[in-house]
């Protein structure tokens, strides 16, 4: 069996449970699936204080719609969407009436370390595949990537961190994004495209 | 130079693991045969490994509690009116909801106090040798019928709690018992009898409540063809619903039962709070009354239906309860 289809069955169960009233199963649920949620949510928003409200969010409305949910997808894709949805609308609300702190998207007076530049652009022009674990987990390249992120259009980041931060498949990209097999592909072949168009311009 | 979109849907497959075997093919050819598709490969591979690389960042603590503590919020905040104008209109909507549910909740309170007799209720039959007795003045005994489905841990059966079934029945004097043959890893335990007897055995049960994993009642009717569910139910709850005489008053308890339940699950700890009663409300998705609803996925075989058929058959007894005691799945 598959490592995928033993967390399906261990999520059935545990759902089954919490809706028969079993607290713990719940909490279970809450505590195996926030980190992944928390991840995906600030990758696409950028501010942790409001991944975590959004977090909150999710699962507030994970457990009061429990009973509604029949089993057609998985809790995982479903609990996914909730998040996802919920910080699409807070994405776009945030557009429209920017907070204040909210970091502007004028790349030119953007305060980009110098040094983190230089390493990507290193990184992105060297023909032997080098390890890029290193690289992305360097704090000023990682600025650099999320303000890449933050700059693509919100239907494209959804799909590029659900596939390259999440690991989904395009399957389970379909059910949380409610989207058509064929649609996830050419959104995220277009995603990409667009994300190394950013960073090119990023690193100019 | 701008790749062919087609091309390029491909190459992005190909990276993910996501093309058929035949486009997984066409690949390795068109990137043995053209250097640029090899490159863009290359670098979409580059790319997408960047961004799997990043670090995971890790939820920040107490994201359960504060969870918990929203919803909390949720069933007991108050509208306040002259507050932030966004929030106006669903306080609005709760305001009225907690009225509605006031009045019913009070209307219940006034027929349940007039159509059961105060004292009556607790005990209204004792026969101690299992046989029912007639009833007291005024009170008409509508039987009940139902059956109390127990979840045991998953991958571990009915064993231990058999035994402490077959030492109850032994010891409370019920006029019928039986078992029928198991089914895999299920037990049913069919009881007859008196409120009183039922509730020696519920009584020992209580003393192994803590290793069920679930425990809901079914009551069953034959007036709307539909049976009232109460989930995360208790042994004490189980006789407060048993013994009630009337069918209606029954229901309304169970129900009153499960919609605390179901808050305790949402917020633990409010539903002891006082003056919560029959607290419904449609964010929270409970049962309307007084419509019985069937929730949840009862046991579906022959012990799910409705039982007409058995009444009757053991004209006499008070309850008729079968036990279910089956493992998680």
């Amino acid at each position: 069996m598959s490592k995928t289809s033993g967390v399906k069955i261990e999520d059935r169960g545990l759902v089954r449970r919490f809706k028969l009233g079993n607290t713990a199963a719940m909490e279970q649920l809450v505590v195996k699936y926030q980190d992944r949620i928390f991840n995906v949510i600030l990758k696409m928003c950028g501010n942790s204080d409001d991944a975590a409200e959004l977090t909150q969010d999710t699962f507030v409305k994970v457990i009061e719609n429990i009973q509604k949910f029949r089993g057609r997808s998985s809790f995982y894709t479903w609990a996914f969407r909730i998040a996802v949805n919920l910080t699409l609308n807070f994405c776009q609300r945030r557009k429209k009436a920017p907070a204040r702190g909210v970091s502007s998207l004028d790349w030119e007076h953007e305060d980009i370390s110098r040094e983190g530049k230089f390493e990507l652009k290193q990184f992105l022009s060297d023909e032997s595949s080098p390890d890029p674990a290193g690289m992305a987990q360097q704090k000023e390249v990682s600025d650099i990537l999320y303000k890449a992120l933050e700059r693509l259009d919100e239907r494209h980041k959804a799909v590029v961190v659900l596939r390259d931060i999440e690991g989904m498949n395009y399957k389970q990209i379909a059910q949380v994004l409610e989207l058509e097999l064929g649609t996830v592909k050419s959104r995220l072949s277009r995603a990409r495209n667009s994300l190394k168009e950013i960073l090119e311009s990023i690193l100019k | 130079m701008k790749m062919d979109r087609k091309i390029e849907e491909l190459l992005n497959s190909y990276i993910d693991g996501e093309g058929s075997d035949r486009q997984k093919v066409e690949v390795q050819r068109l990137i043995q045969h053209d250097e640029a598709i090899a490159q863009r490969l290359r670098e979409l591979s580059k790319y997408r490994n960047l961004l799997g690389s990043m670090s995971r960042a890790k939820a920040p603590p107490r994201i359960l509690e504060n969870v918990k503590g929203r919803l909390e919020e949720r069933v007991y905040r108050e509208p306040v009116y002259g507050a932030s104008r966004g929030r106006g209109a669903f306080a609005r909507r709760l305001f009225a909801a907690a009225a509605m549910i006031a009045l019913i909740g009070l209307l219940g309170f006034v027929i349940y106090t007039v159509v059961v007799p105060e004292g009556k209720v607790e005990q209204p039959f004792l026969a101690g040798d299992g046989s029912p007795s007639a009833p007291g003045g005024g009170i008409v005994e509508e039987p009940f019928y139902g059956r109390l489905i127990l979840q045991t841990p998953a991958g571990r059966g009915p064993a231990g709690i058999e035994w402490s079934i077959n030492r109850a029945v032994e010891q409370s004097g019920l006029s019928v018992f039986s078992l029928r043959p198991a089914e895999g890893n299920r037990k049913v335990y069919v009881l007859e009898g008196t409120r009183a007897a039922v509730a020696r055995v519920m009584e020992e049960l209580s003393k192994d409540w803590d290793r069920f994993d679930s425990s809901t009642l079914v009551i069953e009717t034959d007036s709307f063809q539909e049976e009232v569910v109460v989930e995360s139910i208790t042994a004490e709850q189980v006789m407060r619903v048993l013994n009630q005489g009337k069918r209606d008053t029954r229901i309304m308890v169970a129900k009153d039962i499960n919609l605390s339940n179901k808050v305790e699950l949402l917020a633990p700890g409010v539903a002891g709070l006082p003056g919560y009663g029959d607290l419904e409300s449609d964010t929270l998705d409970l049962t309307r009354a007084p419509k019985p609803v069937l929730t949840g996925k009862s046991d579906t075989k022959a012990e799910g239906a409705s039982g007409a058929g058995r009444r009757g058959e053991r004209a006499g007894a008070q309850v008729h309860l079968r036990i279910i005691i089956e493992p998680a799945e």
